[in-house]
């Protein structure tokens, strides 16, 4: 066969093959991924039920005749809940670690992830790309900003590791490492109670920096119910500022008189209480020595 | 034409008068011959308008000799067909005998893009319409892409004036830009020229691919159109044959293989003598004294029009 032959027929191949298949969504398998809420799923199944899936799901082969999801899974859920049977796909062939990069990507190009979820999904892209656990990644990034601030010698500074955090905050656009670790870090720091009341998307990530102020528990828990509730920030803010000055302990009466007594003015008072006044302090004084 | 018998027996009127009607020039008929006819509006089915566009990213394929000739080709065989020049270069506007220079932006397929309205054609011949282009058409790239939806906005304002044409061939620009890509979106498939060697064969895979992603736009605004089909190529059309070179014979041979993909016209050949006394002349290749090339347009409309076309009923 002729080298021209041979490439036509390469062609006649690329454009019977669909641009877009499309696949049973009983194949497909959603992977775990940062996004841990689906807001609205209604509103999108409704518009899938009008006007069908625009965009195709990206999906790799898993080998055994079902797909992994690598991008996708809101349409996916959606899909299923307008009764859909079948999506559009677009089928690539990704190996589990670029699979999972690509969705950390695709998942924090997105406009709508929370902080909290950011701050997660930025931790797993760096600790899938360097191939170290979360923790030691947290680790490698308080380190880089104490050797930045001068505080500890220079050991991890322009490593390779250090350099390709770097670049990767610099790829994702979205903020300098620096921002990053000041800012983002600390909220890994949250309560348990209060993390997984995140990660359910039952309190927005603002309530629950507030609630993380309230350090009697039981307190905080009750705080918490009335978040979940629907308490209003503003609302909630006045609670946890309440709490915080019951909190601390009341201070000794006596100091609270001598603070009065120094905002005194004797002019001020009607002339009985002024005599009064003036009468008891003198017997102050003399008591006191 | 009904014969005068058969139509007054229609009408339920005896012959003699319906002759008497045609005397007094009541009924309108013709003599041929012997005979009397009754010319009939055959309320046929309303023919549908089709629309193609000839496209290739590979400069110099011959995408606006053949939207001229089989343009002229068609028209006079009776359908009415408009041209449109989508090309900032202008060679369609200028071999019809109209002068680029003259042509307002209104004329063009900027008053498309800027007011969504097609504009109203130029007669350049019998049943043949031409929307002329003008150098400052490359404008309309760049107002193109900051256009939400642009790249319908020639097959809306052709939507909107069905029925007035049986065929519309645009003539595309050597891009894949978003003038192109307006073209391309703008009818019933591609008519994809291919240099029969090895520039134009390569330009396929380019073209296959882009047709593919174009059959997923169109989808979106009318599933029907493109249902069943991977792509939008309606054709692949074979120019510049050389018979006398074995490189070429071997090229058209294996361009058969994609019959696969789309219908292969029978190629149009290397003719650079009447081609250039065509564009001189500002006539179409048909006109140029050549019985060969006029031939094989011919033949090509033939096959277009069985294998592509595909009009319901043919012009009386």
């Amino acid at each position: 066969m002729s080298a021209i032959r041979a490439y036509l027929k390469g062609l006649v191949e690329e454009a019977k093959s669909p641009a877009t298949s499309f696949l049973p969504l009983d194949l497909l398998v959603p992977s775990p991924q940062p996004r841990k809420r689906f807001e609205n799923l209604e509103a999108l199944a409704h518009s899938i039920r009008e006007k069908g899936v625009l965009q195709p799901l990206l999906v790799r082969p898993l080998g055994d005749g079902r797909y992994a999801i690598v991008a996708g899974e809101r349409r996916y859920r959606a899909a299923r809940m307008a009764g859909l049977s079948e999506v559009p796909v677009r089928v690539v062939e990704l190996s589990e670690k670029e699979a999972r990069l690509f969705a950390l990507v695709e998942n924090l190009q997105r406009e709508d992830l929370n902080p909290y979820e950011e701050t997660v999904g930025v931790l797993a892209l760096l600790s899938e790309d360097l191939g170290r656990p979360v923790e030691e990644v947290v680790a490698l990034l308080h380190r880089m900003r104490d050797e930045a601030r001068g505080k500890v010698p220079r050991n991890v500074a322009g490593s390779s590791e250090a350099r390709r955090v770097e670049e990767l905050f610099k790829a994702l656009g979205r903020m300098s490492w620096e921002s990053f670790v000041r800012h983002r870090l600390p909220l890994l720091n949250l309560p348990e109670d209060l993390k997984a009341a995140l990660e359910e998307g039952a309190i927005p990530y603002t309530a629950a920096l507030e609630l993380k102020k309230v350090k009697d528990e039981a307190l905080r828990k009750a705080l918490l119910e009335e978040a979940r509730a629907g308490l209003s920030l503003r609302e909630l803010k006045a609670r946890v500022r309440e709490a915080l000055r019951r909190e601390k302990a009341p201070r000794p009466w006596h100091r609270e008189v001598g603070e009065k007594l120094l905002r005194l003015d004797l002019e001020a008072l009607p002339p009985e209480r002024r005599a009064l006044v003036e009468r008891k302090l003198k017997e102050l004084e003399e008591l006191l020595g | 034409m009904v014969p005068l018998l058969e139509w007054a027996r229609r009408e339920g009127i005896s012959e003699s008068l319906a002759r008497k009607w045609i005397k007094e020039g009541r009924l309108q008929a013709v003599r041929l011959g012997h005979y009397w006819y009754v010319p009939e509006v055959v309320d046929g089915p309303e023919r549908e308008t089709k629309t193609y566009t000839l496209f290739t990213h590979a400069g110099g394929a011959g995408k606006t000799s053949l939207a001229r000739d089989l343009g002229f080709e068609l028209a006079s065989r009776g359908y009415r067909v408009l041209l449109v020049d989508a090309d900032p270069q202008a060679n369609l506007t200028a071999w019809l005998g109209v002068d680029p220079g003259t042509v307002a932006d209104e004329e063009t397929l900027l008053k498309v893009i800027r007011q969504d309205i097609l504009p109203s054609p130029r007669e350049v011949g019998r049943n043949l319409y031409l929307i002329p282009a003008s150098v400052n058409l490359a404008l309309g790239e760049l107002e193109l892409d900051r256009k939400p939806l642009g790249a319908l906005a020639l097959r809306t304002a052709l939507e909107r004036v069905e029925e007035e044409y049986d065929l519309v061939l645009i003539d595309s620009l050597p891009s894949l830009g978003s003038l192109a890509v307006m073209a391309a979106l703008a009818g019933d498939g591609l008519l994809v020229p291919v240099e029969t060697g090895a520039k134009g064969i390569q330009a396929l895979r380019a073209v296959i691919q882009v047709a593919k992603e174009y059959r997923e736009a169109i989808r979106k605004v009318s599933p029907e159109r493109v249902s069943g089909r991977n792509h939008i190529i309606a054709a692949f059309l074979p120019t510049k044959f050389d018979a006398r070179t074995l490189g070429d014979n071997r090229v058209l041979q294996s361009l058969g293989e994609l019959e696969e993909v789309a219908p292969v016209a029978p190629p149009v050949a290397y003719r650079p003598g009447p081609h250039r006394r065509a564009t001189e002349g500002q006539v179409p290749i048909q006109l140029v004294g050549d019985r060969e090339a006029a031939e094989e347009v011919a033949r090509l409309a033939d096959f277009l029009l069985q294998r592509v076309f595909r009009f319901e009923e043919v012009v009386a």
